[in-house]
């Protein structure tokens, strides 16, 4: 860790000064690869540590979205609007998680999804508050720069927040829980209830990369609740790293470049990235995921 | 009166179009263990399919046919290709058969278009029918009556011959049902086509009843998850049951809650699991 130092100063360093050296597009572009990079290294908390398999976690990003879009047009400021919101996502954790941890397994993943599926749906009808289709149009009283550094805070923030968690005992009951949930129960760990505060702790954070998301791109539609955008958050955690935090952030970063690249030349995106999302999975004996796992193994 | 009448109807065959899906994705996943998140959109390939045999040829039920098979084959050849390689690892298997889904997805945009088409009933069934001085469309009674004959047929395979046993047996224990003999890859296959097909045949055979459009994969998909959340995965009556709840649940939600009608059938599945995590009619799977 001590020889890392000199890398992540220059690395802080380089993140501070973009604003100054990029502008435009790719400062844009930096901005949402951190708003991701958040959302991709909280899920990171659920795919890696927890070894659970949500695909509904769009909606907590939605949610939060939508709670600061609705807040700031209401008058509220960003500063505000942002931990509000991911509370928001973390009340709708706290409602639908028991219901999807207590099916478990595989209909964990397929509860999940419903659910957020069914947030896509009232968004889309549900105009006289979202604005349906259209979308909601959204304020946030800062510049470019000044909204890249907002973000780039919550993202050290955030990542700060996570590592020290699952360096902390509690990320290490995950970890036992991960890898023998059984002997963990034996222990007398109260399974049900680490993954349930794992599941708040992950969607408060997504919670506040949507509400991020939101301010920086100015709308949201129902489309950010999209089944897609589920696999693009995990498609982030397998191509940086799943079990690493700093592996999601750097998939996220990745994954952004690429879309900016390929996006102007097709619009078949969502049949890409099916294909990555395959080749991930089928590539290297299962992707970089399974590299980290076999590391684990 | 008139009115409910309909709605039942259409409810009914709404419901064994949904009964038709979620089959195979229940006797997949009961076989493989695969949640196939690509189902619908090998739904919808099969509808594109048949209707486009049926531009070019005429015979409705040709296209069916060749839905059908079309969709059988590459039940087979997704198994062999992609999921055999990730057997036993669910994070695996969803993400690539969600990484299928949208290539499918695409795929059909890029062929077909992205316009809504509509399919007329084939001829015998494009005209109403009178019943007791009303009148009804006749094809959707054409489809209930291929929903439950089918159900019929696969109830009827699953108890009574050796295939069925072999599939029960796989489902229930497959490394024993390996231990003892039996090919499970071969028999994972076969369950593949199956589904698959069946999937596909649901889409040529509901063309007529639902308009295609872009975005009916992900619509059909998130039915199937309902309808076995709701029914219990691996279970042919639960999804029998679960499908024909759903579609009366929607079909009349369409009729007389207009609003709700899309969260109707998410707030029967919440209800379902919160009373019964395993759904009505499922055996507790391992989480493993």
């Amino acid at each position: 860790m001590k020889t890392a130092r000199p890398l992540l100063i220059g690395g802080v360093a380089l993140a501070l000064l973009l604003p100054a050296l990029l502008g435009g597009y790719p400062l844009y572009l930096a901005t949402e690869a951190l708003c991701w990079a958040i959302a991709a290294a909280a899920l990171d908390l659920l795919v890696g540590y927890l070894g659970l398999t949500p695909l509904g976690h769009i909606a907590m990003w939605g949610l939060g979205a939508y709670a600061a879009a609705l807040m700031m047009r209401a008058g509220l400021p960003l500063p505000a609007a942002l931990p509000l919101s991911a509370l928001v996502a973390t009340l709708y954790s706290a409602l639908t998680a028991p219901l999807a941890l207590r099916a478990g397994g595989i209909f964990f993943t397929l509860v999940t999804l419903a659910f957020a599926q069914m947030l896509q749906v009232l968004a889309d009808r549900w105009t006289a508050v979202t604005g349906g289709t259209d979308g909601l149009n959204v304020q946030s009283g800062l510049s470019e720069p000044g909204l890249y550094l907002l973000t780039l805070g919550a993202a050290a923030l955030s990542l700060l927040v996570l590592t020290q968690l699952v360096r902390s005992p509690f990320g290490r009951v995950l970890e036992a829980i991960r890898q023998n949930e059984p002997r963990a129960r034996a222990l007398g760990y109260p399974v049900f209830a680490y993954r349930y505060g794992a599941v708040l702790i992950a969607s408060a954070f997504i919670g506040l990369a949507g509400a991020l998301g939101a301010a920086h791109r100015g709308i949201v539609t129902p489309g950010d609740l999209a089944w897609l955008q589920s696999a693009v958050l995990l498609i982030m955690v397998l191509l940086g790293g799943a079990r690493t935090l700093w592996g999601p952030v750097l998939g996220a970063a990745l994954y952004i470049g690429l879309q900016a690249a390929v996006s102007s030349r097709t619009d078949l995106w969502a049949g890409l990235v099916g294909l990555l999302l395959l080749a991930l999975v089928l590539g290297g004996r299962g992707g970089l995921w399974a590299l980290t796992r076999r590391g684990r193994a | 009166m008139q009115l409910a009448l309909f709605a039942l109807l259409n409810s009914l065959a709404f419901g064994m179009l949904l009964f038709l899906l979620s089959a195979g994705f229940s006797l997949i996943f009961g076989v493989a263990r695969v949640a196939n998140l690509a189902h619908g959109a090998f739904y919808v390939l099969g509808a594109y399919l048949g209707f486009s045999v049926t531009q070019a040829a005429g015979p409705f039920w040709l296209g069916v046919l060749v839905a059908t098979l079309a969709g059988a084959a590459l039940g087979v050849l997704a198994e062999r290709l992609l999921l055999s390689r990730l057997r036993g690892q669910e994070l695996p298997q969803v993400l690539a058969t969600l990484g299928l889904s949208f290539v499918l997805a695409d795929l059909i945009r890029a062929v077909w278009g992205a316009d809504i088409r509509s399919v007329s009933p084939p001829a015998p069934f494009d005209g109403p029918l009178t019943l007791g001085g009303l009148l009804f469309p006749s094809y959707p009674f054409v489809v209930t009556g291929l929903g439950v004959s089918v159900f019929l047929v696969m109830r009827l395979v699953l108890r009574r011959t050796l295939a069925g046993a072999q599939i029960r047996a796989v489902t229930a224990d497959p490394v024993m049902a390996g231990t003892l003999g039996l090919s499970v890859p071969k028999i994972s296959a076969l369950t593949f086509a199956a589904g698959i097909g069946l999937a596909a045949f649901g889409g040529a055979v509901g063309s007529p009843q639902l308009a295609l459009s872009p975005t009916l994969d992900a619509r059909m998909t998130l039915f199937a998850l309902i309808v076995v959340v709701i029914g219990g995965l691996g279970s042919l009556e639960g999804a029998f049951i679960a499908a024909l709840l759903v579609g009366l649940v929607s079909g009349f939600g369409a009729v007389y809650a207009p609003a709700l009608a899309e969260v109707i059938p998410f707030a029967l599945m919440i209800l379902v699991i919160a009373l019964r995590p395993q759904g009505l009619l499922g055996r507790r799977v391992g989480s493993a």
